[in-house]
């Protein structure tokens, strides 16, 4: 683990209209992250872990350029953000983010066709397309389930469906909002294994959980969130 | 009924076969419209449901109660077809038009014999296919991009349909006929709030995966054998063929 892949500093986001929401409602803090400073190592496994509204979704969604800070820096790679359009679209192939919903992220006709929506994007030809479509599909544990339309699939399976779609465009960080959310205890094993699996080949894993699992027996270092600020640092 | 009608797209016994139910769809479409327009409607109607019942393995429900919402608007048309307004005296009557009945009959079994091969083709060809097909055809990209978010949406807004209504329900939300009023209104507030905040999310997520401007993925590909369009043109034209005979024979 040499370098950061991701170095945060003084990171401040308030999202839009939460000063008056936070007129109306106190629950409604009026920033959703606080001066948040924090390196993110090549190829370690973190925990991001808080409770509701803690900022965890907020500071993914700021490692993927998804969200612009009120103020402070996100550096990839030695490198500020380029919140350009073209900045962002170099971040994504190296940044990929599974949602929490995995309908928020899914939308086509038939699984392998969501699959083939990232690499496609990334410019890559037909045929490269279409294997690294049923790699990912094998890899995620749905192989055979291509061709059927998203409904039919079953919530697990949609969250591996999502996993699949950010696997295929092979970045070099995984960014996982809740990735257990709604799997039982095997699905939650075979989510651990897979990253492992995916952590083994280098890659960088980040993930927001509530999921205890996670934290204690797979993650390297666990940074807790309480109300947008950094509360603690476990290696 | 439109899970029912997409599953039975997705597990009937010919979905790879887009291409030649495609060409016998479209080929009994044109047998519906052929002279004489009686038997036409009846022969092509009656093949369709055989085919499509029998050949494909659709279930009898599925294919009725997809073809129930169309034919209410076909039973509208045919009472008016059927029945005028008799003004004179004093008192509007009803009354049998004699005149109107043989052209409501016709018009009716044509309608009847069209949608059936419409509902034949939605009940046999998975929509990703068809859509594959219409995008291979050259459609423009912005209506493909349409046609599958419409798809997908259409179940996602029907799963958060199904839990708003249950959730009403366990809330006692339908325990009088004012109250079910009142809680639809509420279920479509709910539904079109939903749906926005969806799109919102959805945009995000297409573009954490380097969306810039159009939905492109890989089309569903299929290989059908020359036999299946030969036996998929054979029909309708054996169909037609009888219709001429009976033209001609009358």
């Amino acid at each position: 683990m040499i370098g950061a892949v991701f170095e945060i500093s003084s990171l401040h986001y308030a999202y839009t209209g939460a000063a008056s929401a936070h007129a109306l409602c106190p629950a409604q803090r009026k920033e959703a992250l606080c001066g948040i400073t924090l390196a993110i190592p090549h190829g370690i496994r973190l925990a991001l872990v808080g409770a509701n509204g803690s900022g965890k979704s907020t500071l993914l969604m700021q490692l993927n350029g998804s969200l612009q800070p009120t103020s402070g820096e996100v550096r990839f790679e030695g490198k500020p953000l380029d919140y350009s359009r073209s900045g962002l679209l170099k971040l994504r192939r190296s940044v990929g983010m599974v949602f929490q919903n995995p309908d928020d992220q899914l939308f086509a006709g038939t699984l392998a066709q969501d699959v083939s929506f990232g690499p496609l994007n990334l410019g890559l030809a037909t045929h490269e397309v279409s294997d690294r479509v049923h790699e990912a599909i094998e890899k995620v544990g749905l192989a055979g389930l291509g061709e059927l339309p998203l409904h039919m699939l079953s919530h697990g399976q949609r969250q591996r469906a999502a996993l699949a779609g950010v696997l295929a465009m092979r970045p070099q960080v995984l960014l996982l909002d809740e990735p257990t959310a709604g799997l039982d205890p095997a699905g939650v094993a075979a989510l651990i294994a897979q990253l492992n699996i995916l952590h083994s080949s280098g890659m960088t894993i980040v993930i927001a959980t509530h999921d205890p699992t996670l934290t204690s027996r797979w993650a390297d270092r666990v940074v807790s969130l309480h109300e947008g600020r950094l509360d603690l640092q476990d290696s | 009924m439109l899970k029912a009608v997409d599953a039975s797209a997705q597990l009937n016994r010919w979905r790879q076969r887009t291409g030649p139910i495609g060409l016998f769809c479209v080929g009994m479409m044109v047998c519906t419209f052929l002279p004489p327009s009686r038997s036409a409607a009846i022969l092509t109607g009656a093949v369709t449901v055989a085919t499509t019942l029998m050949g494909a393995n659709v279930p009898v429900g599925t294919f009725l109660r997809a073809l129930a919402a169309p034919l209410t608007f076909v039973a509208v048309g045919w009472l008016a077809l059927s029945f005028s307004v008799e003004l004179q005296g004093p008192w509007p009557t009803l009354r049998l038009a004699p005149e109107g009945v043989p052209v409501a009959i016709d018009s009716a079994l044509r309608s009847i014999a069209a949608t059936s091969v419409l509902v034949c083709f939605a009940c046999t060809v998975p929509a990703s296919r068809w859509i594959s097909w219409l995008a291979r055809l050259g459609l423009p990209v912005a209506i493909i991009d349409l046609l599958y978010l419409t798809y997908r949406t259409i179940f996602i807004l029907d799963e958060e349909r199904q839990s708003l209504l249950l959730a009403a329900r366990q809330r006692l939300g339908n325990r009088t006929p004012a109250a079910c009023l009142r809680t639809a209104g509420h279920l479509g507030a709910g539904l079109l709030v939903r749906t926005l905040g969806r799109a919102h999310r959805l945009h995000r997520g297409l573009e954490a995966r380097c969306f810039h401007g159009h939905l492109r993925v890989l089309q569903s590909t299929t290989s059908s054998h020359p036999a299946d369009y030969a036996l998929a043109l054979a029909v309708p034209l054996a169909c037609g063929a009888a219709l001429l005979l009976l033209g001609r024979s009358s």
